[in-house]
């Protein structure tokens, strides 16, 4: 500071350099050529509510999330795939894709480079400000799926093959989802209110304990018959051990990845105070109440969905599905 | 030597002066005022639960009761355990936070000044990358700290000494370069960020019955440790020379200070993550009751200490349920402008 106070022009000097340079790196004004006269392919409304404007059927496609690419192999435009993350494994030919880094934060010059007619993003707030600003800054056309329900799913499968051109195979695809999800309605309709299970997603369980609230795989919860417990809050959070024993769920579903292929019920059996859970108490082999779902179904939004619908509604009632399980009653709870 | 006689005499003075009845009364009040926090902490929280339940779930382990087994197994299973390791946690932190700010001369010497958290974040940050058991976590994080401060140790000797300045000064290079690292762990592996950072904002709510079993005896008998320098402590800041010529081994005491306030931190960072300001600020405000002579100040720093956490922590896990907020939340945002209160007082 004292340096400064002695040589003010010194500062002044810094300042004006400073802005100088950091003028000469953003351009807002940059001229995109946009103004086309020719009638565009294509206008759609993402789920930003962005209008977006695709000029000519996209022949490069990138996809940032692992959700994206199964839609885009989904509708058959596989091949127009040229970018995808570390963690697109789902179908297998998407592995023979290059990688433009990790889901979390993949690497703009490798999109860039890649040239792509269409990038397929996801919708949160950190993708919009890391990258769709970014890659809609250097005029490419970025689509942003930011689907919470299946419905969204159904719809955002029919608009990528709206992008690409194959509405006639996604139908195909909508009717085998359709199908497979009217029939676990029709053995779920079947339940009474006071027979459908209160169900509570755990993310995480360690040092804290995620859950959720209102998210994708909530709603898979909901339609396979299952009652998402209420704790006063939407999306992610992390709830107390009290909390845990306080809304006693019927059955407890986790990411089979969770703890790294180690039984959960048994880590909370063990638990001195979790081991008094109606779940954990109900559980038995044949009939779990504390049931591990296959992490990349339960946490893709992707045409898979029926498939993790059915594990799901499989898994919350056994009964229906074949197997003789008793009808669990809650345990008395005075 | 008429001088040191003078100082000895002075010295025995102190000794008999600790247990004035002012003094007694101090520490019954923090007694109370413990055993009252305990009761009442029972019963806050997410769920209600009634003074009378928290006495039946606490003593009555047998009896069929009128209370719900969901209330009695929070009680028993959740709380109580954790309300432990809140009391051994602060009542560990602020010793070793009085030991060091003795040791150093310094008020704002704390528990973590020789780079202990730094250690025990790398050693918990490299646990969860490699998906340790929470126990193996703590572990990792033990054995890192106590490395760190062996460490900074061996860096600050100069001959046969270790000069204080040069201890501060290790102690912060070594710390720096350890979060260097941990940073880098926790920038490459984004999937355990969140583990780490949490675990790095100190919490207590993974603390049950099995944990405390096997956390207990480290910080007792670090305390123990400290506890048996006081008279040390007490001579120290007349200057080491001065500490010589009164017959006390400066670098011995040092070195068992350190290494008990060390044992103390570690541990209790191990099971709780980082929980920044109890041990730096409650000396000062037993220092405020009872006056700086260690044989006083470092009881009362653990009881006092432990009433401060065991309160930080019941508003953690009750402000906004059913989240609990990180307890070292609490107590940087309660004790950070407490501290700087101090320091304007201090000023006046």
């Amino acid at each position: 500071m004292l340096g400064l106070d002695h040589k003010p022009w010194l500062l002044i000097l810094t300042i004006t350099l400073a802005t100088a340079l950091l003028g000469c790196v953003s351009q807002p004004g940059d001229p995109l050529p946009t103004q086309k006269t020719t009638k565009p392919w294509l206008t759609i409304e993402d789920d930003l509510g962005r209008e977006i404007i695709i000029e000519n059927p996209p022949n490069r496609i990138v996809s940032t999330a692992p959700s994206n690419t199964e839609i885009v192999f989904a509708v058959g435009a596989g091949d127009k795939l040229v970018g995808r993350t570390d963690q697109c494994d789902q179908p297998e030919e998407a592995k023979k894709v290059d990688s433009i880094g990790p889901y979390w934060g993949p690497s703009i010059e490798t999109i860039v480079a890649k040239q792509p007619d269409v990038v397929l993003t996801t919708g949160e707030e950190t993708t919009r400000k890391n990258l769709i600003e970014p890659l809609a800054s250097r005029g490419i056309t970025v689509v942003a799926l930011s689907p919470a329900t299946i419905d969204d799913v159904l719809r955002d499968i029919e608009m990528v093959a709206k992008i690409v051109g194959t509405t006639e195979t996604a139908k195909r695809v909508l009717q085998q989802i359709e199908t497979k999800r009217a029939e676990v309605r029709g053995r779920v309709s079947t339940l009474r209110e006071e027979e459908r299970k209160s169900v509570l997603l755990i993310w995480w369980f360690g040092n804290e304990i995620w859950t959720s609230n209102g998210v994708f795989a909530n709603n898979i919860v909901e339609e396979a018959g299952g009652k998402n417990v209420n704790l006063g809050f939407t999306g992610y959070s992390m709830i107390s051990k009290e909390a845990l024993l306080k809304v006693d769920p019927d059955v407890i579903l986790y990411p089979d990845d969770m703890l790294g292929g180690k039984s959960f019920y048994n880590l909370l059996s063990s638990d001195d105070a979790l081991k008094h859970l109606s779940a954990v108490k109900n559980h038995t082999k044949k009939c779990p109440t504390v049931i591990p779902i296959d992490a990349n179904l339960l946490s893709r939004p992707g045409p898979r969905v029926a498939i993790a619908l059915e594990e799901v509604s499989r898994g919350l009632y056994p009964e229906l599905y074949g197997k003789s399980c008793p009808v669990a009653k809650k345990i008395e709870k005075n | 030597m008429e001088k040191a006689v003078r100082w000895r005499k002075r010295l025995r003075k102190i000794d008999i002066q600790h247990l004035k009845p002012g003094k007694t009364r101090v520490i019954i009040v923090l007694l109370v005022l413990l055993f009252a926090s305990v009761c009442l902490s029972l019963s806050l929280g997410h769920v209600q639960i009634s003074l009378s339940c928290v006495a039946e779930a606490v003593l009555a382990p047998n009896k069929a009761s009128s209370c719900s087994v969901g209330d009695l197994v929070i009680v028993r299973s959740i709380r109580f355990p954790r309300i432990f390791v809140a009391i051994l946690v602060g009542a560990g932190l602020s010793v070793a936070g009085a030991g060091m700010q003795g040791l150093f001369r310094n008020p704002m010497a704390d528990p973590y000044i020789v780079g202990i958290s730094a250690g025990a974040a790398l050693g918990a940050s490299i646990g969860f990358v490699f998906h340790l058991h929470i126990m193996f976590v703590s572990l990792v994080a033990f054995t890192a700290a106590m490395c760190t401060s062996l460490l900074v140790y061996s860096l600050a000797r100069v001959g046969g000494h270790v000069p204080v300045r040069n201890l501060l000064l290790a102690g912060i290079a070594v710390g720096y370069f350890l979060s260097a690292i941990t940073m880098l762990i926790m920038f490459l592996a984004r999937k355990e960020v969140q583990q780490i950072v949490f675990w790095l904002m100190g919490s207590l709510s993974t603390s049950d019955w099995t944990k405390l079993q096997y956390a207990l005896p480290v910080p007792a008998l670090g305390g123990a440790g400290v506890y048996t320098h006081a008279r040390e402590l007490n001579i120290l800041p007349l200057g080491e020379e001065q500490a010589l010529s009164l017959g006390i081994d400066v670098e011995k005491t040092k070195r068992y200070v350190l290494i008990f306030s060390s044992l103390i931190t570690a541990s209790s960072v191990a099971i709780s993550g980082v929980i920044g300001f109890i041990g730096l600020v409650t000396p000062h405000m037993v220092r405020l009751l009872v006056g700086p002579n260690h044989k006083v100040l470092i009881p009362c720093s653990a009881l006092l200490g432990a009433v401060l956490l065991l309160w930080s922590d019941t508003i953690a896990r009750t402000i906004i349920p059913p989240v609990e907020i990180p307890v070292g939340v609490v107590t940087a945002l309660g004790g950070g402008p407490f501290f700087v209160y101090l320091l304007r007082r201090g000023k006046r």
